[in-house]
């Protein structure tokens, strides 16, 4: 069902318009209607986004910094101290990042350095003083011409990696040029001190890093911060959506809000002295959609929100498809032991949990508990118990359950199509009365042409005694039907247009329903493949463990647990999914679904 | 007869192997996407394991379409006839292809999604659903399977 809305129109003096507009916040119960036209304050409203991005990415890179093991203390949140920490953030990493230049051009140098050991620069400056000039070369070992050592008074420093590092002696000769070799640039400080500046710089790095993990205690202010900032969006957002009227004078709000607040808001509203106007609305206005259904079919709203939200004027289906979601996960999954398991590990959770858990996250879980235990009853059927045939038991209990219960894999396979001409056909019904509910009766005329036609072939295929097929009774039951098809499927119009609608209902009919009859075999082929994959690794767990006393059963539970835990995530994902395609595809296809229609989303 | 149980191998080979291969493929392709958008956003990684785990299933139908025929039907012994072992062929033929093609380009539809969720756009539950499609032929093909075991089992 879909919640009944009220429009509620406001009208304010735009001195105390702010003032006004808090109070709905602190209402939280309108949702505002925001208009298309592009305000003239947006410039406010981009430097918000703008802010809360920037406040977005702090959160992330500090969210980083908190391990597990150290737990920070967290300081008492400050939104004006939250602003700011974007700003340290940045101040820090552009810090770390020169840093961290220093520190690469450091390494390089020392690594350049390291053959020629450690000697004090200043030494070679003296000798040059004194007319000896130093040159430092590095060449390969087999072009390292011995005859230097005299010529230039070369003397090797180092050989590695067959390279010769040599030092020459001259006076003034350029040896470069004459030895046809490139100089070997040594910086102008020595090993040991380019390795205290590494390690201080090391450990100013450090230090940096420290400074950003004592951000994180403000975490707190942050989160504030983004707080405020979402608010104020959301204020301005809802501002902009004001018109002025009456030289500005005056401004104009529209709202939402469901039928079943009206009182409570009217009262406050009136205690706030606020001019307001509430009436229902009008065919033509986008109404918000807040869902309204018994405890049962509210689990499956979730579900129901993947796709679209129903228009305002049309039938919701969620109860409609909950049950069958329900019987398809069951026979998708079909293992009355993995329905075991969901219901248990949902119901310890919601248990332990207790205090714990959001109601988004408790209302999940249930669902998960009506599924495992739907589950369990279909499984019944086929008798799997985690890939064990439950009925090869000998017990007379589970004997007399598999007469009753019992369906083999020819009849899974036509229970699934069976129970995909029932959600169909019970589609088509609800397309007569979402027909019926948005543009009257007599548009769904020729649904119900078409749904007493299918029933007739069905009662006439099935019990060929009461209804033979082609009989009297049976013509005089297509003739209406057929009728209506051809001649009621838009009215107003000529009955040619008429007819030629029919022929091309009658043939995507024809073509659509055998692939959505047909799409209903999955039920059977994922819940027989899920069991085959059980039942496969229990032999696996029975044939591969060896013939140990204490080896074999730990390597039995050990394949059992982990081939189930696969088993168990891959099913629940299939029987998730495709029962939530047949849901979106074949029923709301028969049954007209458009949706469309926007969340109902209070200001607050 | 010894070439009458080999021709249904070949076919059990084929159905295995090829839709092995396809779920293989598939999770790849989607995989590397969701490597690829967890770098852009955080906390999406569970949407991602499931888009990537749904092409993984094709796979396991070929696995389960041979067990079938190994111990439902029980059609692979020595005494198989030259029709049992033509039909068993053709079953994993059919599925076999399905499966394979069916699994790549279903990944192809999850990497897309996992490309748009890694852009921002909250598009999970239209991938889920999207995606399912091309995986009902992979199951049409484990059915015919089931029915072609089904008329010629022992």
């Amino acid at each position: 069902m879909v919640a009944k809305m009220k429009k509620f129109l406001f009208l304010a003096y735009h001195k105390d318009y702010d003032s006004f507009l808090h109070d709905l916040r602190d209402l939280g119960l309108i949702h505002v209607a925001e208009t298309d036209r592009t305000a003239e304050d947006s410039d406010e409203l981009n430097e918000f986004i703008v802010g809360f991005k920037q406040l977005r990415e702090a959160q992330k890179i500090l969210n980083r910094q908190i391990d597990k093991k150290s737990e920070i203390p967290q300081n008492e949140p400050d939104i004006e101290l939250g602003k700011k920490i974007p700003y340290k953030i940045e101040h820090i990493q552009n810090e770390k990042a020169l840093l961290n230049q220093q520190l690469q051009v450091s390494i390089k140098e020392r690594d350049a350095l390291q053959p020629w050991g450690d000697f004090d620069p200043e030494n070679i400056e003296r000798l040059k003083r004194a007319g000896y000039k130093l040159d430092f070369f590095i060449v390969p070992d087999n072009q390292y011409n011995p005859e230097w050592e005299q010529t230039y008074d070369a003397v090797i420093v180092k050989k590695e990696a067959s390279r010769t590092y040599f030092v020459t002696v001259t006076k003034n000769a350029e040896v470069a040029d004459e030895l046809n070799l490139e100089l070997v640039k040594i910086p102008e400080v020595s090993l040991n001190q380019l390795n205290d500046l590494i390690a201080s710089l090391r450990e100013k790095i450090r230090h940096q890093d420290e400074k950003l993990k004592e951000l994180a205690a403000d975490l707190p202010s942050l989160n504030a911060a983004m707080k405020d900032f979402e608010q104020r969006i959301n204020f301005t957002k809802v501002r902009q959506s004001t018109t002025s009227v009456a030289d500005n004078k005056l401004m104009l709000l529209q709202g939402w809000a469901p039928v079943d607040n009206e009182k409570e808001i009217s009262d406050y509203l009136e205690s706030r002295a606020v001019y307001f106007e509430a009436s229902d609305p009008t065919p033509e206005d986008n109404v918000p959609i807040k869902f309204k259904n018994n405890k049962f079919a509210r689990l499956f709203e979730p579900i129901a929100e993947l796709y679209m939200l129903p228009k305002y004027n049309e039938i919701d289906l969620t109860p409609y498809f909950a049950p069958f979601y329900m019987v398809f996960f069951g026979l998708s999954l079909g293992d009355i032991g993995y329905g075991l398991f969901l219901l248990l590990i949902a119901s310890a959770a919601k248990i332990l949990q207790r205090n714990k858990l959001s109601n988004t996250m408790k209302a999940i879980l249930s669902l998960v508990q009506v599924l495992g235990a739907s589950t369990m009853a279909t499984g019944l059927l086929t008798g799997g118990f985690f890939g064990f045939a439950l009925y090869d038991l000998d017990w007379p209990i589970v004997q007399a359950l598999k007469e009753k219960v019992f369906f083999d894999n020819n009849k899974m396979f036509m229970l699934s199509l069976v129970l995909g001409v029932i959600q169909i056909l019970f589609g088509m019904i609800m397309k007569i009365f979402n027909r019926t509910k948005q543009q009257g009766f007599k548009y769904s005329l020729s649904t119900i042409g078409w749904v007493v036609l299918l029933i007739s072939f069905i009662v006439s295929a099935l019990l060929p005694d009461v209804l033979p097929m082609f009989g009297t009774i049976h013509l005089i039951i297509l003739a209406p039907a057929a009728l209506l098809i051809y001649f009621y499927n838009m009215p107003g119009k000529n009955p040619l247009i008429n007819l030629g609608a029919g022929l091309w209902d009658t043939y995507n009919m024809a073509t659509g329903l055998l692939g959505d009859i047909l799409s209903y075999v999955r039920l059977f082929a994922l819940g027989l493949s899920g069991g085959i994959l059980a039942s496969v690794f229990n032999s696996l767990a029975a044939g591969m463990s060896p013939d140990n006393a204490i080896v074999k059963p730990i390597v039995y539970v050990l394949i059992f647990l982990i081939g189930h835990a696969i088993n168990i995530f891959m099913n629940t994902l299939g029987a998730i999914v495709h029962p939530v395609r047949l849901t979106f595809v074949e029923f709301y296809k028969n049954s007209e679904f458009e949706g469309g229609g926007k969340k109902y989303n209070p200001f607050k | 007869m010894e070439t009458n149980l080999f021709i249904a191998y070949i076919g059990i080979a084929i159905m295995l192997a090829l839709t092995g291969i396809g779920s293989a493929y598939g999770v790849t392709i989607v995989g590397n996407a969701a490597i690829g958008a967890a770098k852009k956003v955080d906390g999406k990684f569970g949407n991602f394991l499931v888009l990537t785990a749904l092409p993984g299933t094709q796979g396991l139908y070929g696995f389960a379409g041979y067990f079938m025929f190994q111990n439902i039907f029980g059609v692979l012994t020595p005494e198989i006839t030259f029709f049992q072992a033509m039909a068993t062929l053709a079953a994993g033929l059919a599925l076999g292809f399905v499966g394979w093609l069916s699994a790549i380009r279903q990944g192809q539809v999850c990497a897309n999604g996992v490309v748009s969720i890694g852009q921002g756009h909250d598009a999970f539950g239209n991938t889920l659903i999207l995606a399912v499609f091309p995986e009902l032929y992979a199951i049409v093909a484990l059915a015919a399977a089931f029915l072609i075991g089904s008329a010629i089992a022992v």
